[in-house]
């Protein structure tokens, strides 16, 4: 039965993809949303039947076949149910699904319909693979095959140019990072004989330190091609290219977490090696602050998500940076909630709006759009960090580690804190407060969303206000039910991490200070947009040199584009014009004309005389007899 | 021989110069039957050497001895041998037809 | 008895004779004519040594020789009457239409 969780996403693609145009919408979205849903329920089955085993046997084996013997490789197609696979299992399927329904609603009009959903039942396939491994070869084909569905899906509108080359871009800064994720295979493989999960980590303390750090700093380069860190981050808002669901699912509930559970079924590599976390810890730190600055300033709905996302992602691999494992792993599901839930709610303007996607034309959208308004101020609720709903209990518990380890991390975190919740009311007060500031076209268009948009909404809405009593803190008299069940997982590492005690009046202190600071930081963005009605000014006009500099996004694609990208091309023109034209084309063409002349010389020998031929004939003998008396 | 004759005398030939090879081919032509000559002397140094046998009768000549031998244990051979005789005469009076014969026999 | 080293000295001979006659001549009777000779020293060789070594079959091989020698004889005969007949001439010079 567990292979049939990701079996059916795989059969639903495989239907719909070769079927094409010939299914109506509803048999399509029928398939589509069937496959992923039935595929949910196994996975809640599942959970419920782990549950039922001892904590320490909670750890299922299925082999399905033998895949590769070469040597002394041997890899099996097998998976892996544990606690953590369990965890991410039931957030892509059940998220996958509420955006399945989405997009039957979003993409009714388009006439790539069906193409559309084969794509995102071969995404859900691909990442279940990822997610279900238990090995680290069927952990690469799922990680490589979401890359491939990304960008299949980001350039789902493949006529413009533009959407085309953002999907190049974000397939290709993921493959720059898959090699490190190969490389750092490789090693493993050539230290421990094996590629299995469990094989590995038994006998981790064989490998030495310095071969531990370099593979987990190896690893770490593929999660960050795939999870969007510095410096290889700049192709998911470029990806926002693509329909509003395919950002929703892959570009914020799914695809940038894989990089979050490499690192976590790794932990006890992280452990081993305690360089890899600071690293992790700075880059995370850097990244989330860095985009963050960039979202203050975006005039674009899904550029300010985009961003969001990025900076969010390196929160939580502060939270691995830190030893805190579990701690990531619930800022991630609770991320996966009010991340999907605020990418739809921007999908269900923009809908309405008929494809405007820049704030400085909306405005007062509060009267037309009731449903999207209510469940976009949840969702930005939620990733303010606003108790209780569910953004509150994951980043608190963030907050507190790094304040057990470090004051200074704890500061620029919460900085970063605050500068969320600041741009997130920006963006929401400037959608739906205010003058209205479209174009009287579109105000006479406006209507709220199908059923079908809405349904998911308020769904995901209802999720990201419960979902943060998964892991309620003792101080709060809870029973942090997930970080008890996750921790067989990383038990082993646990084990190697020095722990970082806090006091609980210092966690209430930590608690309480959050919340005021970011009850303030909504009432300055209250007062700039909503009382002051200040308005984002258009591009040409002049503006500080820091507000330039952070619209710019800090000119770092410019910066790729003249160090990497343009020496790449004069460097292929280069050889295509000397190595391929005339090194190899020469060789091929020499061969030719040489075997040209050679017959040129050799065709004189048929001249059609008889008394030639029987002088050849004359000399042949002769030749023949003084061979033979030789010998 | 005497087919040659026949033939000659069929081609009606006419007291022309017959043509001339080229000098530097005649050249060729006797450095090759030289060179021959020599693999041939080379060959037939040894032969001195090579000791009769005289035991036999002198019977080895009669025409005789040499049909048994034939039709014993070279029969096979022979059959074939003359096989090979009417084929040639069969070739050889097709090819020798004039052509308005061979056009007019086809119907 | 003659040693038999002298007849085979004179079989070389006339071999070379032939091939001499075969290479220099352009008329293509006088190059049959040169083929009998070399077959008949071949022959003559056959002869030579079944009398020598009282073995028979050195004889019936030179019976066959003849068979095959006359065989040739005919139709290559025959193939130079046609030739005369389309070319008017005998030289073997004029049949190069098969080149290059």
């Amino acid at each position: 039965m567990i292979s049939l969780v990701p079996l059916l996403p795989l059969i639903g693609f495989l239907i719909i993809s070769l079927s094409g145009k010939k299914l109506s919408h509803g048999l399509t979205s029928a398939i589509a949303c069937g496959s992923v849903l039935i595929s949910f329920i196994l996975a809640v089955i599942l959970f419920f039947q782990l549950s039922s085993l001892p904590v320490d046997q909670r750890s299922i084996e299925v082999t399905l076949l033998q895949w590769i013997t070469a040597g002394d490789l041997s890899v099996n197609f097998s998976f892996l149910i544990d606690p953590l696979s369990l965890i991410f299992l039931m957030i892509i399927t059940g998220v996958g699904f509420l955006i399945h329904v989405y997009s039957v609603g979003y993409m009714n009009d388009d006439e790539g319909f069906n193409k559309f959903f084969s794509y995102l039942n071969l995404f859900i396939f691909f990442m279940l693979m990822l997610v279900m491994g238990s090995n680290y070869v069927v952990m690469f084909v799922g990680w490589e095959g979401v890359g491939l569905c990304s960008y299949l899906l980001i350039g789902f509108w493949f006529k413009n140019t533009e959407y085309n080359n953002a999907a190049n871009k974000a397939f290709i800064m993921n493959r720059i990072g898959d090699l490190g994720l190969l490389i750092g295979m490789i090693l493993i493989f050539m230290q421990t004989g094996s590629l299995n999960y469990a094989d590995v980590f038994s006998k981790v303390s064989s490998i030495d330190p310095s071969t531990i750090t370099l593979i987990t700093i190896l690893l770490f380069v593929g999660a960050m091609g795939k999870s969007a860190q510095i410096p290889l981050y700049t192709w998911l808002p470029d990806a926002m290219a693509g329909p509003t669901p395919v950002s929703a699912l892959i570009h914020a509930a799914t695809m940038v977490t894989a990089g979050i559970y490499m690192v976590c079924r790794n932990n006890v590599l992280y452990a081993l090696s305690p360089a890899t976390l600071d690293l992790i810890l700075i880059i995370g730190l850097a990244t989330a602050l860095f985009a963050a600055t960039i979202a203050l300033t975006q005039n674009d709905i899904k550029k300010v998500l985009a961003y969001s996302t990025v900076s969010q992602l390196g929160l939580m691999f502060v939270a691995l940076g830190l030893g805190a494992f579990s701690s990531g792993i619930f800022h991630m599901a609770t991320h996966a909630f009010f991340k999907a839930l605020l990418f739809l709610c921007a999908g269900s303007v923009i809908h309405a709006l008929g494809g405007e996607q820049d704030i400085r034309k909306m405005g007062g959208l509060k009267k037309y759009l009731p449903i999207t308004y209510l469940t976009f101020f949840i969702g930005v609720v939620a990733i303010s960090g606003i108790p209780p709903f569910a953004g509150f209990f994951s980043k608190d518990e963030i907050l507190a580690e790094a304040f057990a380890h470090n004051p200074i991390v704890y500061g620029l975190t919460l900085i970063m804190s605050l500068m969320t919740s600041f741009y997130m009311f920006r963006l929401f007060f400037l959608t739906f407060y205010g003058k209205e500031r479209a174009s009287h076209d579109v105000m006479h268009h406006i209507h709220e969303s199908p059923k079908s948009i809405t349904i998911p909404l308020i769904v995901l809405a209802v999720l990201s206000t419960i979902g943060g009593f998964m892991n309620v803190p003792e101080i709060l008299f809870g029973s942090e039910s997930l970080s008890t069940y996750l921790s067989p997982v990383f038990a082993q590492s646990s084990e190697l991490l020095t722990e970082h005690p806090i006091t609980h009046t210092t966690e209430y202190a930590l608690m309480g200070l959050v919340i005021v600071l970011t009850l303030v930081m909504i009432g300055i963005a209250y007062s700039m947009y909503v009382k002051k009605d200040e308005v984002p000014v258009a591009d040409q006009s002049s503006t500080s040199a820091l507000h330039k500099l952070s619209y710019n996004k800090y000119y770092v694609d410019e910066i790729y584009n003249a160090v990497i990208v343009k020496p790449l091309y004069w460097l292929s023109t280069k050889f295509d014009l000397i190595v391929e034209r005339k090194a190899i084309d020469g060789v091929v063409n020499l061969t030719g004309s040489a075997v040209i002349d050679w017959s040129k010389v050799l065709r004189l020998v048929q001249n059609g005389s008889t008394g030639f031929y029987i002088f050849i004939m004359v000399i042949g003998i002769v030749l023949m007899l003084t061979i033979t008396f030789i010998h | 021989m005497v087919l040659f004759l026949y033939v000659i005398m069929l081609l009606n030939l006419n007291t022309e110069d017959e043509p001339h090879k080229s000098n530097l081919l005649k050249f060729a032509a006797t450095i090759c039957s030289g060179l021959l000559l020599v693999v041939f002397v080379g060959s037939l140094k040894g032969t001195e050497m090579i000791v009769q046998n005289t035991t036999g009768t002198g019977t080895i000549g009669l025409v005789k001895n040499l049909g048994k031998v034939l039709f014993t244990d070279f029969l096979l051979p022979f059959e074939i041998a003359s096989v090979l005789l009417l084929a040639a005469m069969v070739g050889a009076v097709m090819l020798g037809k004039s052509e308005k014969t061979l056009i007019s026999k086809k119907p | 008895m003659i040693p038999i080293d002298y007849y085979l000295w004179l079989s070389a001979v006339l071999f070379t004779i032939g091939v001499l006659g075969v290479l220099y001549r352009r008329n293509a009777i006088i190059i049959f004519m040169c083929i009998e000779l070399m077959l008949n020293a071949v022959n003559l060789v056959m002869v030579a040594f079944s009398a020598y070594l009282n073995d028979a079959s050195g004889q019936v091989f030179v019976f066959f020789i003849m068979a095959v020698a006359a065989a040739e004889v005919s139709v290559g005969l025959a193939i130079l009457m046609m030739m005369y007949r389309n070319t008017r001439t005998t030289d073997i010079n004029v049949l190069n239409r098969l080149k290059w």
